[in-house]
Formats: C-alpha cells, structure tokens, sequence
C-alpha cells in the first residue's frame, strides 16, 4: 500500500472518517486509533517485521523511563549507550551485515588471502532506518533532559509508529513532534484543507513527474552500455529531478496525511535546487535527516567550535555516515563523502560568508546555483548506479562519447509539462510572489486549480511506477 | 460552567468545521465528475474519428472498423514480419496487419474476438510468442483502455487480469485515455493531412549498421506454471473461430536468440490448436535465420530484408492448409 495507490486513500478516508467521528472525544482513542492504523498499515507491507517495529518502539520507550527515574550520570550513560547500541545493531544486522562482510572478504583478498564467506540472506525490514531514527532521538533528548521521560506509552507508541512518516520519513523530533500527541486533536477547517493541498501536490508530484521521467531513466539505467554519453548526461540530469519529485512528493503526501489527523509533520525540502552551495543544498534538502545529523552526530563530535581540521574531519564523518545510512554499497559512501568534500572547500573559499549569501538574482548567484546543481547531479549518478563499475563507464562515455540523445517524445511531452509546473510553483515560492493558486482569495480559482490538478493527474500520471526511492533505504 | 461552555462551543466549531471541510470535499468531486464525464465524450467523440492513424487508432480500427478477409494480428514482431502484400498477393484476398508493439496475447485476444463479433474473415494469422500463455508474462493491456465497457471482450479481459484498483480507476473516462488524450488530440488535429499507407500497416524496418554486433543468446526461462485464464481464453477464441469455419494459423516468428520450442506453454498451445483445427508453427528457432544476423536489427525483430525472407517461407508453410 504505497501512498500514491488506491488503497492507501481509501485506508486514509476510513482512518479520518474514525478519528473525527468516533475518536474525536478522547485523546486516548485517537492514539489507539493512530496506533492500530498504523500496525495495519506497516503490516501491509510485511507483517513478520511488526514485531521488530514494537520492541524498537518498547526499548527506546523504556529506556526513556529509565533514564528519567535515575539521576546517577554514570547509569544513565550506561543506558543510552546501551539502547543505541541495540537499536543501530538491529539496523545494522538487517541492512550492512552482508555489505561489511564482502568488505572484510574484499579487503583480505587485497592482500592475497583468499577467504570463503557465506553472506545471510537478509530481507530488509522497510523503514527500519527512518523509526529507528525517531525512536533513537527520543532517547537522546530524554538524556540530554531537552524532553520529559512520558509514561503515556500509547501516545509515544503513536508517535514512533505514525503511518505516514514510518516508511520515508520525515524522521520526527520527539521534542517537537511528541507533544502534539499528549493532548486532544481538534479539527481545524483550515489546516485539513492545507493537508489536502499537500496531498494533491504530493501526488501530482509523484504521479506525472517522477514516475513519468523513471519510465525513461529506468530504461537507459538498465542498458548504460548501449547508450552514448550524451544520453547518459541527460538522464543524470533527469534523475536528480526524479529523485526530488519522488522524494518530495513522498513528503508532502506523508505531511498531508499527518496534518489531515492534526500531527504536524517536520519540513523536509525547501526547494533544493534553488540552493547556490552545497551546503544550502543540505539546510533543504531532506531537512530532518540532516538535523538529525547535525545533533546527535556533529554536534556531539563538537561540531565547528573546534579547530580547523577537527572541523574538516566532523564534516567527512557526518557526511560519510550519510551516505552509509542511504546504503550499504561503495557508491553511496563515495556519494556521502564527495558532498562533505565540497562542503569542506566551500568553507575554505567562502569562510564565513556562506552564511549570508544574498537571495537576489544576479549573475553571479545565477552561476553559484548552476555550479551547485551540477555538482549535485553528478553526485548523484553514484547514488543511481548499481556499482562502481557503471560509474566508470558513465563518466567515460560522457567525455568522449558524445552523440544525438536517444529521444522519447512522449515521455518528454508529458515529463515537461510536469516539470514546468513544479519548478513554476517552486519559483513562486523561492521569490515569494505574490501570486496563490491552490490559496488564492478567489473560491473560483482555488477550485479550479484543484479540479485541474486531479484532472491532470488522472490524464497524465504513471500510476502503475512502483514505489518510492527512498523507501529502500 | 464556563469550562463546559467553552467544550460545547469548540464541539460546535469541529463540527461546523467538519461540515464545511466535506462540503468543500463533495464539490470539488462533483466538479472533478462533471469535467471527467465531458473530457470523457469528447474523447470517445475523436477517437473513431482518427480510426487507423497512429498507434492509438490502430487498435480502434482492429477493434471497430477493420473487414478484410485476411487479418494479421500480434505484437511488434507480426507488424514488423508480415510483409501483408505478399501475403495479399499470394492468397488473393484483401489483407490487413493490425498488430502493434508492446501488445501481447490478452491485447489480440480482444482484437480476435472483436472481429469475429462483427464479420467472419477468411484467414487470422495471428503472431504468439510461444511462452505467453505462462503466468506472470508480462501482457499490458492499457492500450485498450478507451475501450472499457465499451468493448465486452476488453472488459471482461481487464478484470480478469488487472487488481480491482486498477479497474477501479477506470471508471473515470479521462483515466481510460491517461497518457493518450494529447496523441488522440494531436492526431484529430491534423487527420485531414493523414494520407493512408500503402503498406497495410506492415512497419518494415530498414536494415541499420547495429552498434554492437548480435549475439546469439540464451533465452533464460523465467516462468515455469501456466496461467490458467489465458488457457482457458485461448481455448475459447480457437472454440469461436471453429465454429465460424475461420482458419486461424497460430505462429511465432524467427528470432536471433535461442530458446526452449518445447516449453510448457508452447506445447499446450500447440495441443489447443491441434483440437480447434487452427495451424500452429513455432518458427521461432528456423535455422534458416538463426544463422543469418542480417536479417535482424534487434534479437527479436526481423528487418525488412528478414520480413521478405520469412513472410515468402511462411505463405509455403501455410499453403496447404489455407486451400
């Protein structure tokens, strides 16, 4: 039951039907309800990993209890070590347990030793980097004192396991995200509207953009030796938009799915390619991992009020780490540590400046957000690959295999249109225009630009295009 | 009291707001209905009207409007074969090849059932790939989309092999012409200036300077149990042809790559044949042209130099039992 399916909005219907009518008078039977909602939602992708799900959700809710009943510093370290040592060990066994087993063998094998080992046939539990995550930032705040131990082991089970960030995120806060379930949730005209505002972007997002150009960045990923170097630029080019539309779609149908419940969701992009560095790419570009990294990792490891090189070294750990958690393969552990690099040469030839980039255009911001978002895509060709050996052939046919691009007109057509209207929508939001379509003073125009977009959707989605990249990972 | 005053005063505003936000939900339904049923007509209203010109009215007039006596139905593979004036010249009678790429046994099923519907032709040859008839094989059917409860055939065809959701989603008429609507518009636009071809529809193509030279592969087999449904269809079209005394010649086509001839479909494809009279030849493995790379631009399609070859070696194969 993927969000963009026709189960998932009848599901959504029928769990909104509930929680404002049957649920609407007690805050225990909306997370009940949220609860039980969301055990039918994750098992309907595998019921054998729900287990998994509830002793992460009962460790990290324990440890958190723990942790508030004891004042003794030693203990409490103790015990937080302790729960993220079980809980990325869980993460790591399911998703790297195989990948660092090859890299022990590969590395042997370096050295002429030849070793025979057998790897595990590991399925991966979906979503286990994204509630793992969630549920690990409780216990950090919990020791960290930056939110009360709470005893309402319902609410906390809600917040872990709330169907429509469990399997991509946004990753939640509990400093910020665990409140909201503490109290009663109120219906609020306005705020439901806005939700199925984010819905029908999410999904148009989805359907008529990402899916549509996957059709042909799919194809030329799947034959990389048939095609010329011009064709595989192009697609490189088309997959970093991919990769947003799918992502960011996926965000705004989880956030609008939340908000239709009145739990508010992190932000998780803030129009990514409009960044003019790297390091603006990151403050928008999946938000609420990247915070994640930045308190609980680069933070702790002292973060830039330290020396130079210690800095340099926190920026490749933190970014490496990334790439690491997209993956266990090379490809995204270079991908992770070519954009610490160049964070790190941007803070060398900008020093603090970055910071105050201006956000009015001239030719040189003009220049600064070509350059970042040529390096973005290529970085992301390590993250499409399959493995190393096709970034080589890649790259070599881009410098010296140019040609006419293989062309499919009808993808184009209606990937362009697409396109134009998410960029457009993007632009207005990046200038602050003043101009509101979906929001507009006008019932008229609102209206009309809602009924457009599902007629466009209906007309021109791919709607048999799988699931979401992320939910790989 | 003031406490209470305040709880029934915010249950009042939920509730208002409840019935603003599924007022608001309704209208804009209505409206999505109302736009969804006018696109609907317009397109259903264009459609006949490019009937054959491109692929979109290529299946229009195979289900609708095509009566000659003899009709080649298939995938790419059989618009790219059958060269369909040799076929018309050698049997003396009108010939029309209404195959058309990326359409499989679910797709010319609809396509033969259609035209024994409407006429009775002499002669279907109709292009299968010896392993459709496995379960899981990959057999779109979005080409007859426009055709849902239109088309009775198609109908029964897409629920029988698509989720609920799927068809469930094709209630909406705009969703019936998804991904088509602006190829139906643009053909409709510029139908006066369509000139009809003289090749039938038969899609030679040119023999080209491949980039990588053909190897002669393997064809790993990927699906091992039958699908029941498409047996079971298979029979009933080969049943309905029998008892209109049309003679059906079932065939699969050279192709630059080897494969099992014995496999599990193909054999029960050749014992549904042999019960319903219809001719069945696997010609898919001829070492006529498994030794000749030429003939091919791809592993599995013959260029116009391979058509000529093969559709001349076919009309012997075929001819004594076509008299």
């Amino acid at each position: 039951m993927t969000f963009q399916s026709l189960e998932y909005l009848i599901f959504l219907l029928v769990v909104f039907l509930l929680y404002w009518t049957v649920c609407c008078r007690s805050k225990t039977l909306q997370n009940g309800l949220v609860l039980v909602s969301s055990l039918v939602f994750y098992g309907w992708w595998d019921w054998n990993f729900l287990g998994l799900l509830f002793f992460t959700a009962i460790s990290t809710f324990f440890a958190g209890w723990w942790l508030g009943k004891t004042n003794n510093q030693r203990k409490r370290k103790i015990l937080l070590v302790g729960t993220i040592v079980m809980n990325i060990g869980i993460l790591f066994f399911y998703k790297y347990f195989n990948f660092f087993v090859q890299a022990f063998v590969d590395a042997f094998s370096l050295f002429g030793t030849k070793m025979s080992v057998s790897t595990l046939k590991i399925l991966l539990p979906v979503g286990i980097s994204f509630y793992t995550f969630t549920a690990l930032s409780y216990s950090i705040d919990v020791y960290q004192r930056k939110v009360e131990p709470t005893k309402d082991m319902l609410s906390y089970m809600a917040y872990v396991m709330f169907f429509p960030s469990i399997l991509s995120g946004p990753i939640s806060r509990a400093q910020k995200q665990l409140p909201q379930y503490f109290g009663l949730r109120k219906f609020d005209y306005n705020i439901a509207v806005n939700a199925c505002k984010f819905i029908l972007l999410g999904g148009m997002i989805k359907l008529c953009l990402a899916d549509r150009l996957g059709i042909y960045v799919d194809t030329i990923y799947a034959n990389i030796a048939q095609h010329n170097g011009t064709t595989l630029l192009f697609t490189s080019i088309l997959y970093s938009i991919q990769i947003y539309a799918d992502f960011a779609g996926y965000s705004l149908l989880a956030i609008g799915s939340g908000k239709l419940l009145g739990i508010k969701l992190p932000t998780n992009f803030i129009r990514p390619y409009f960044a003019k560095t790297v390091t603006d790419f990151w403050r928008r570009w999946h938000i609420s991992l990247t915070t994640w990294f930045r308190d609980y990792i680069y933070f702790p490891l002292g973060g830039n009020r330290c020396s130079k090189a210690r800095w340099m070294l926190n920026t490749m750990i933190v970014f490496t780490v990334s790439g690491l958690w997209h993956g266990a393969a090379y490809t995204f552990i270079i991908w992770g540590a070519m954009h610490g690099t160049c964070m790190v040469v941007e803070r060398i030839i900008y020093g603090d400046k970055i910071k105050n980039i201006s956000a009015k255009f001239s030719v040189a911001n003009f220049l600064r957000l070509m350059v970042t978002f040529s390096f973005v895509n290529f970085a992301w060709i390590f993250f499409r690959v399959n493995n190393l050996d096709d970034v080589m052939i890649i790259f070599k046919k881009i410098f010296t295999e140019p040609g006419k691009p293989f062309f499919d007109t009808n993808t184009f057509l209606m990937g362009f249109v697409a396109m134009v209207i998410v960029f457009t929508y993007d632009f207005i939001k990046e200038k602050q225009l003043n101009i509101h379509l979906l929001s507009s003073h006008f019932m008229v125009v609102r209206y009309a630009t809602a009924i457009m977009l599902i007629v466009y959707i209906l007309a021109f989605g791919v709607f048999n295009g799988g699931s979401f990249i992320y939910f790989q990972f | 009291m003031a406490v209470h005053l305040f709880t029934s005063n915010s249950k009042i505003v939920m509730r208002k707001g409840l019935s603003r936000f599924y007022v608001a939900v309704l209208l804009v339904l209505a409206s999505v209905t109302t736009v969804d049923v006018a696109v609907g007509k317009v397109m259903d209203w264009m459609l006949p009207q490019i009937s054959n010109q491109g692929d979109t009215g290529k299946t229009y007039y195979s289900l609708n409007d095509v009566r000659t006596p003899i009709v080649i139905v298939g995938s790419s593979r059989a618009a790219h074969h059958y060269v369909t004036q040799m076929i018309e010249d050698s049997l003396g009678m009108p010939a029309y090849n209404v195959a058309r790429d990326g359409c499989f046994f679910s797709y010319n099923c609809c396509v033969v059932n259609s035209i024994l519907d409407r006429y009775t032709p002499n002669v279907i040859i109709w292009e299968n790939g010896t392993e459709y008839l496995f379960d899981g094989f990959d057999d779109p059917l979005e080409n007859l989309y426009p055709y849902y409860e239109r088309n009775l055939w198609v109908t029964s065809a897409i629920r029988e092999e698509l989720p609920w959701a799927e068809y469930a989603r094709l209630n909406s008429r705009i969703y019936q012409y998804n991904s088509i609507m602006h190829r139906v518009l643009m053909r409709y636009r510029g139908r006066n200036l369509f000139v009809d071809e003289t090749e039938k529809d038969y899609l030679p193509l040119q023999p080209k300077n491949l980039k990588k030279v053909l190897e002669l592969k393997q064809v790993e087999q990927k699906y091992t149990e039958l699908s029941k449904t498409k047996v079971e269809r298979f029979y009933a079209v080969l049943s309905r042809a029998k008892n209109k005394g049309v003679k059906v010649v079932v065939v699969d086509s050279p192709m630059y790559s080897l494969c099992d001839v014995n496999n599990k479909s193909a054999v029960e494809m050749r014992k549904i044949c042999k019960m319903y009279g219809a001719l069945f030849l696997n010609n898919s493995q001829l070492p006529e042209f498994v030794k000749h790379q030429e003939y091919f631009n791809d592993a599995i399609h013959m260029n116009h130099l391979g058509a000529k070859i093969y559709t001349d070696m076919f009309l012997e194969q075929v001819g004594s039992y076509l008299n």
